[in-house]
């Protein structure tokens, strides 16, 4: 679960990395589409500027917001994964350590019992050989 | 304001061309890595539900069992408890068996010193009565001799009967001889009577003689009853003894059984309360996974038309670079 924990997070960490890429190549890329509209401004200019360039503006927008957005969720549910690790830990601890109280709890029992045995033999017998004595004492008369 | 040497415009298509590529990288880096930052965080999720359902279960067959457990424990508690009462009483019965045996041992002991010292002093009794028997039939017999002498002597006198002158039967005179037989025989009877009173006092000494024998015989197989009888008593004190160690190590046992129960049952609360927990932030995460899935589709939908665009961009491009290069060629030749 650390593993898959540390993998997910360098996941996000790659696509927080991706993100910063990307953000810093459109912009660049929204410069020098710009600037490629200001210089090259005849129709065939327009015409590819129309065609391809703008369409493509809103769309890397677009992304790089769903990208942001989709790191915030990673990180926030990265976070929370984290938690219900912790969680998942504290419970496997917890299950852990309560085999070990169940397994002592019926052998400290197991040895109870034996010991309420040999101490229920051993007053038996006492008491029958207190008796016995009784016995040997009652015929001196 | 429109450009028209081909030579400025080349370098800044070329660099638009470049940039778009790189975006291209950028959006498929973008992409890829939403998709699979989108599968570890979905793995994980699913891993980590598994687990915890997992420990959900195992921490409730736990509790099931700690319960089962610390009913036994406490069942085995009451019944050490009972054993510990059991032995207690046992030792107590041993405790008063071995006091009364010592006791015992002691009066009777003390009942063989009574009997041996009357046994002496009947046998004393008897060694003086025999004595005194002796005595008796000593003087019995000095008087039977002295009796036949005084008999034979008025015999003797009696016999010597004569005749006077005148033929007339004279008869001696023998009343002290028949006086002295009369005091024989009176002397005998006496001593007859002592030695009758000697045996009975012989026979009484040997009677007392004989019930202080038995007395001591009585007494002396008593003191080895008793002293038997303080053994076993010692044995008994002995298990009893040990009946109580094992009591106390039973109630012990038990105690630390209930303990452990109880701290089986309180961890396997915890361990329910964390799963739960994490079930809850699981199934909380798996709804983020769920929306953050719809950006990543999206993503991957723009990269999908992003790639279109670029490509189609770059073609534009690398045309309308060729056409400038065409051009600047023919204008040079010009």
């Amino acid at each position: 679960m650390l593993d898959e924990i540390a993998r997910a997070r360098r996941s996000a960490a790659a696509l927080e990395d991706a993100c910063a890429r990307h953000g810093s190549a459109s912009r660049r890329w929204a410069e020098s589409a710009d600037e490629a509209r200001t210089q090259w401004d005849d129709a065939a200019g327009r015409a590819l500027q129309q065609r391809w360039l703008e369409p493509y503006r809103p769309l890397i927008d677009g992304l790089h917001r769903r990208a942001q957005s989709a790191m915030e969720g990673h990180r926030t549910a990265l976070d929370a994964a984290g938690r219900a690790v912790d969680a998942a830990t504290r419970a496997a601890d917890a299950v852990t350590r309560a085999t070990s109280a169940l397994r002592q709890a019926r052998a400290h029992a197991s040895t109870a019992q034996t010991e309420s045995s040999t101490a229920v033999s051993e007053a038996a017998s006492t008491r029958q050989l207190a008796s016995y004595v009784s016995e040997r004492l009652s015929s001196l008369g | 304001m429109a450009i028209v040497d081909p030579r400025r415009l080349i370098p800044f298509l070329e660099d638009l061309e470049d940039d778009l590529k790189r975006t291209q990288f950028t959006v498929q880096d973008v992409a890829e890595e939403g998709s699979r930052s989108q599968r570890e965080l979905s793995g994980l999720a699913e891993h980590a539900m598994s687990r915890l359902l997992a420990s959900a279960d195992e921490a409730s067959r736990i509790a099931s069992s700690a319960e089962t457990a610390f009913a036994e424990a406490s069942r085995v508690d009451s019944e050490a408890a009972h054993a510990s009462e059991q032995a207690k009483v046992a030792m107590g019965e041993a405790q008063s068996a071995l006091s009364r045996a010592m006791a015992a041992q002691s009066r009777w002991e003390g009942l063989l010193g009574q009997a041996r010292a009357w046994l002496q002093q009947a046998e004393r009794q008897l060694s003086q009565a025999r004595a005194q028997l002796a005595t008796a039939q000593a003087a019995l017999s000095a008087a039977h001799s002295q009796l036949s002498i005084a008999q034979a002597a008025l015999a003797q006198c009696q016999s010597q009967v004569t005749r006077d002158a005148e033929g007339n039967v004279r008869y001696p005179n023998c009343s002290g001889y028949s006086s002295a037989v009369s005091a024989a025989s009176g002397a005998v009877s006496a001593a007859q009577a002592q030695v009758s009173a000697a045996q009975i006092a012989v026979r009484e000494a040997q009677l007392e003689v004989e019930q202080a024998q038995a007395r001591v015989a009585l007494c002396t197989q008593n003191v080895a009853i008793a002293r038997e009888a303080v053994n076993d008593g010692r044995r008994c004190v002995d298990s009893g003894e040990r009946a109580v160690a094992a009591g106390q190590r039973a109630i012990g046992a038990a105690q630390r059984a209930v303990s452990e129960a109880s701290a089986a049952k309180r961890e396997a609360q915890i361990a329910r309360t964390a799963a739960e927990e994490g079930v809850a932030i699981t199934r909380e995460v798996n709804r983020m996974v769920e929306e953050t899935s719809a950006h990543v589709v999206e993503i991957s939908r723009a990269a999908n038309e992003a790639e279109s665009l670029v490509s189609g961009s770059r073609d534009a491009l690398g045309r309308r670079v060729d056409d400038l290069r065409t051009y600047d060629r023919a204008s040079e030749r010009l």
